[in-house]
């Protein structure tokens, strides 16, 4: 799969915030201030990591009516994903605003 | 007189500021809304949803604002997806050790009859790549989707890294989950991020 995907920068930025703690799941907030990567380009990019498969996403189990709040959707890295973000960053050293390709 | 106009000036920015403050929150909820509106049916609801919760985790009347004019952007990317990609579709996910992966329903099926058929974790990858071939060359009653076909290689991918250890399988499936069912794509066909 991995293979088949060109990966931006900002798609970099994002892979590497669920590859360092890769159990975890991380709302879109989270990913959006840990990546520094904007909604505009952030909830497009996150759809697209899903329907590849390497993100699966489930609402947060609260009432929304109980918390008085809207349900936040957390996302979480698969296997799958896992094993292909783990290549693709290997590939690339990501740095604030840019990439570098290693060597 | 120049003191004058400054501290007007002045004055007034804290009056425009403050009142901006004030309705920050409604016009980014009506951005939202907006934005929401914009996008399919199949997932209007889900994004609006999400959205709010994200807008409650921002600090600041501005920050806020802003984050609604990034949703109308987005809206406008999540627009260009093909409508179809949205079809509601059920998905399972499936659990085998460390493997875990979201599949469609009738994936889901041959994975779960191919692990009926092995004995041992070696044989789970052999066994499925027979099966996708079968499937493949034979067509039949359920004949395998090029998605579908890569979600079982994918599967047989991943299984193959942690056939280390033999013994007894155990399979877990999850309840279903929402999905975003995909269209055909060609294997040749690349996507940009």
């Amino acid at each position: 799969m991995a293979e088949n995907i060109r990966l931006s920068a900002p798609a970099l930025r994002v892979l590497k915030v669920f590859v360092e703690k890769p159990r975890e799941q991380r709302s879109g907030a989270e990913i959006s201030r840990t990546a520094s990567v904007g909604a505009g380009t952030l909830y497009p990019l996150l759809a697209r990591l899903e329907h590849a498969g390497w993100l699966t996403s489930e609402w947060e189990m609260v009432d929304p009516a109980e918390a008085g709040r809207p349900r936040r959707r957390f996302y979480r890295l698969t296997a799958v994903g896992q094993a292909a973000a783990v290549k693709e960053i290997g590939d690339v050293q990501v740095l604030p605003g840019a990439l570098a390709w290693n060597s | 007189m120049e003191l004058l106009i400054a501290a007007a000036a002045a004055v007034l920015i804290h009056i425009l500021a403050n009142e901006a403050c004030a309705h920050a929150p409604g016009l980014t909820g009506r951005l939202i809304g907006l934005a929401a509106r914009r996008l399919p049916i199949a997932i209007r609801d889900r994004y609006r949803e999400e959205w709010l919760a994200h807008m409650r985790d921002l600090p600041g009347a501005l920050t806020k604002l802003g984050f609604g004019v990034q949703c109308v952007v987005a809206s406008q990317a999540l627009r260009a997806i093909p409508e179809e990609y949205w079809a509601q579709s059920r998905q399972r996910l499936i659990k085998v050790r460390d493997v875990e992966m979201l599949v469609d329903t009738n994936v889901l099926v041959q994975i779960l009859t191919v692990f009926r058929q092995v004995k041992s974790e070696a044989d789970v990858v052999a066994h499925l790549e027979r099966e996708i071939e079968k499937l493949t060359a034979e067509g039949g009653d359920a004949p395998l989707t090029a998605r579908g076909r890569k979600q079982m290689k994918d599967f047989a991918s991943a299984f193959t890294k942690m056939t280390d250890h033999l013994g007894e399988i155990e399979v877990q499936v999850e309840e279903e989950h929402e999905a975003d069912a995909a269209p055909e794509k060609g294997s040749g066909e690349r996507e940009g991020y």
